[in-house]
């Protein structure tokens, strides 16, 4: 995963420039101690001197040195610290059951560390307002250590939560544009079933298919008949993509297809107007792209849920791209809590979706390889790579909890 | 470390019933402490059988080699998907924590409760469980030492290439790995679970390879009053290394000063070979015939120049129609006379996988698992030994084959699998 080391690689140059910013922070503190005896030299001399150095804010480290061990649990190496551009630096010399470090205001996640096993140091950036905050070792005795972070206020709009209400809008905007385009390809559908053209309908099927992958788990709650497979309904009520998909695939008809791509477009429609009134908090775009995801192992990449027409990789790539964009929208504010994580995310969708890439397959209306023709090895590759996605997200799901 | 500093698995047990539980010792977690406060001293632990207590997890080698052994194993290899060290230097260090705790009877990470909204770090099955003697092995195989994380200079001499045998039927999918992880306990949950954590642990940095499990220890650590048999039916394992005989685990097992790679010193090499058994043709053979191959009689397990089990095998002994223990017979050329007074410690285990898809006929045999400190000179030539005569060699099939470098053991909490590899 070459996308994934150069991320990787970054990520250590922050750790070593954390390394050096503990050393700065000694530096600092050494001069501050300093300070303190010139103060008391300077009170027996002029008196301008001392008032002047006296009225000096007391120098505030922006580095939070967190030691971890199994005798102390979690600390800190002071209570106050500046506000502003705040590096977090961890050293868990021997506890076994932290492997995480958490920046909290209130409920609210600002920064974390994972991936810190006793052994190992870590680091994580955060911009921090002024404010009373806990650093959270989970695992650690006395996990919750209280800290001040003292100075300038930052100016409204750049804050997490900020970010995080940025996300929701931005994703739900996605939402509308595929809903959109659901009902367009069902129509296409239509227009191609009444027509008799097979190949049109075939292409309007994977296009309609495409739509519907991207956004299934936020519409799923409202409406699911419309990806009902057989026996799942009885056959009189059988209806929707895979009824479609069997007259057309199967059966190889149109014959009668019409009217239920009829039914098809008017249920596209009802989703469409629905999905636009759903209000998207953070932690539901974790869960719709955990969904996204590991439905993919009960279905798709079984080739289940293309039983007739084998476009099972269609759906597996417009369930990523959706989960995908999911992230995207989540980014800006997860890159904030926890950079590390986030480019292991980017990495892990970056290399699935190169993998993806690999079965792309022009003359299939699906755009994708049949699934019927991968090989036992190929379709593990997928799932592993499937697998890889979801854990960090599983991870961050919890980071962004409104 | 000298207690479990993490959540007692059996504390947690305690409780969910209500406080009919264990003294959660140490640690700093409310669950934990509501147990220790609830549960009163008389009825903590309420069974503590050997099987289900710790092995030290810290030492100077790993557990789970010359540690007696226990009654299943679930074996896995795993094959690292990044190309980033530092990722590979993390995840040994998590396998490293979680091993601690399991190997303790402990859950992995923090108190499950403490984020409503994470998942847990420890998947639970094991929840309420003794330690049950788990023990947890990690090995490097010969792909970690390729060009992707630029070891090729720490590979050491001894971690070669297994050499094709003759009677060699070997799945690839079934053998290799970058990673080798062996996971023994007296319960197979536990071992699962352990397995399971690891490949969980992995993921996005590595993915199972292949997995095998196996029951009912083979050999391992020489029991003088109890030798179990195979799946032949036959004692197996009377002339393995016995217990705390040190002059051989140096001799044999563990890589002292001789080693061209300072990082393995208190090491040792492990080779996984799953050898079916064709049991079907085997329990159509005569008894003469089967005492014959292996060169032991089957009730008694005596050899057939001796009376009792651990009567000295005699290869020179002549009988009327040349010698008593025929010269393709299974004893005469594994036994440590034939091969130059060499000795591997074996710690197998019998395996089943269900039915053979082809033939019906039962999928089953040795999960052979052997430590030693050099298989140039041990494995290799008894084995090629072995495969080039072995009257054996008709009733079985080498179906997978592994070999990883084990790393000594670790020295305490934030010492990690292969630090001095790594660093």
């Amino acid at each position: 995963m070459p996308g994934e080391s150069l991320v990787r690689h970054s990520a250590r140059r922050t750790a070593l420039r954390g390394v050096a910013a503990i050393g700065a922070a000694a530096l600092v503190i050494t001069t501050g101690a300093a300070c303190s005896n010139s103060r008391t030299t300077a009170r027996g001399g002029d008196p301008a001197a001392a008032n002047q150095v006296g009225d000096l804010p007391p120098v505030l480290s922006h580095t939070v040195a967190v030691t971890v061990s199994s005798a102390r649990g979690c600390q800190a190496d002071h209570t106050t610290y500046a506000a502003g551009e705040l590096l977090v630096s961890i050293t868990n010399q021997d506890a076994l059951g932290v492997s995480a470090v958490q920046l909290r205001n209130g409920a609210q996640l600002v920064g974390e560390r994972a991936d810190v096993p006793a052994g190992f140091t870590g680091s994580f950036a955060v911009t921090a307002p002024p404010g009373t905050y806990t650093l959270f070792c989970p695992g650690a005795a006395g996990a919750h250590v209280p800290i001040r972070i003292v100075g300038a206020s930052m100016p409204a709009g750049s804050t997490l939560q900020a970010l995080l209400d940025r996300a929701g809008a931005g994703y739900g905007k996605y939402v509308g544009t595929q809903a959109g385009n659901l009902v367009t390809a069902a129509t296409a559908l239509h227009t191609a079933l009444a027509h008799g053209s097979t190949a049109a309908a075939k292409s309007a099927y994977a296009r309609a298919r495409s739509a519907y992958g991207r956004i299934a788990t936020i519409t799923e709650p409202f409406d699911d008949e419309i990806n009902a497979h057989a026996g799942e309904e009885s056959a009189a009520d059988w209806n929707g993509f895979h009824r479609i998909e069997k007259g057309l695939f199967e059966q190889k008809v149109t014959t009668g297809l019409a009217g239920q791509a009829t039914w098809l477009v008017e249920h596209a429609r009802k989703l469409k107007s629905l999905a636009a009134k759903v209000p998207l908090g953070p932690d539901d775009l974790t869960h719709a792209a955990m969904d996204l995801l590991t439905g993919l192992f009960r279905s798709a990449l079984l080739g289940e849920e293309e039983p007739y027409s084998h476009y099972d990789l269609l759906d597996v790539a417009a369930n990523v791209a959706g989960a995908q964009q999911s992230f995207v929208s989540l980014q800006p504010a997860l890159q904030r809590i926890d950079p590390m994580l986030t480019a292991r995310l980017a990495g892990s969708f970056s290399s699935l979706v190169t993998l993806l890439h690999k079965y792309r397959c022009s003359w299939m209306p699906s755009g994708y390889d049949p699934f019927d023709q991968l090989t036992d090895a190929q379709v593990t590759g997928l799932s592993q790579a499937v697998q890889a996605v979801v854990e960090p997200l599983s991870m961050a799901a919890s980071l962004v909890v409104s | 470390m000298t207690g479990p500093s993490g959540p007692s698995r059996r504390g947690f047990l305690g409780a969910a019933l209500g406080g009919i539980g264990v003294v959660a010792a140490g640690g700093g977690y409310g669950i934990a402490r509501a147990t220790a406060e609830s549960a009163p001293p008389q009825q903590a632990v309420a069974t503590a059988p050997k099987a289900g207590g710790v092995v030290p997890f810290y030492g100077e080698h790993q557990a789970g080699i010359a540690t007696p052994s226990q009654d299943r194993v679930v074996f896995a290899a795993f094959d690292l998907t990044t190309h980033d060290v530092e990722a590979v230097k993390t995840l040994l260090g998590a396998w490293s924590a979680a091993a601690a705790q399991m190997t303790a009877g402990q859950l992995i990470g923090a108190d499950p409760e403490a984020q409503a909204e994470a998942p847990p770090t420890d998947t639970g099955e094991a929840l309420g469980l003794p330690a049950s003697q788990l023990t947890i092995t990690v090995g490097f195989g010969p792909s970690l030492f390729d060009k992707r994380f630029g070891l090729g200079a720490r590979r050491p001499a001894a971690l070669v290439d297994i050499p094709a045998f003759p009677t060699d039927a070997l799945d690839p999918a079934r053998g290799g790995g970058d990673l080798g992880v062996q996971a023994c306990a007296n319960d197979p949950m536990v071992a699962f679970h352990a397995i399971r954590n690891f490949t969980r642990i992995a993921r996005g940095t590595a993915v199972l390879r292949w997995s095998q499990q196996g029951f009912g220890k083979t050999s391992g650590i020489a029991d003088p009053n109890f030798t179990g048999r195979n799946l032949m039916g036959f004692i197996d394992g009377t002339n393995n290394i016995a217990p705390k005989a040190d002059i051989d685990l140096n001799a044999f097992v563990w890589v002292g000063d001789e080693t061209d790679q300072a990082w393995m010193h208190g090491g040792s090499y492990l080779v996984s070979r799953r050898i079916r058994m064709h049991i079907e043709a085997w329990d159509a053979d005569g008894i003469a015939d089967q005492e014959g191959v292996i060169g032991r009689r089957k009730d008694s397990g005596a050899p057939l120049t001796g009376a009792h089990e651990h009567d000295t095998v005699d290869l020179a002994a002549a009988g009327p129609n040349g010698p008593l223990i025929p010269v393709d017979a299974h004893i005469r050329l594994a036994a440590p006379a034939t091969n130059g007074g060499q000795k591997i410690l074996r710690r197998g285990y019998h395996f089943t996988d269900g039915a053979d898809p082809l033939t019906g006929q039962i999928d089953a045999g040795l999960f052979f698992l052997a430590y030693q400190k050099d298989v140039r000179k041990q494995f290799i030539p008894i084995q090629k030994r072995l495969s080039g005569s072995d009257a054996l060699n008709e009733y079985i099939r080498h179906t997978s084959s592994g070999i990883f470098a084990v790393p000594p053991g670790l020295r305490g909490p934030g010492d990690w699998y292969g630090q001095a590899l790594f660093s």
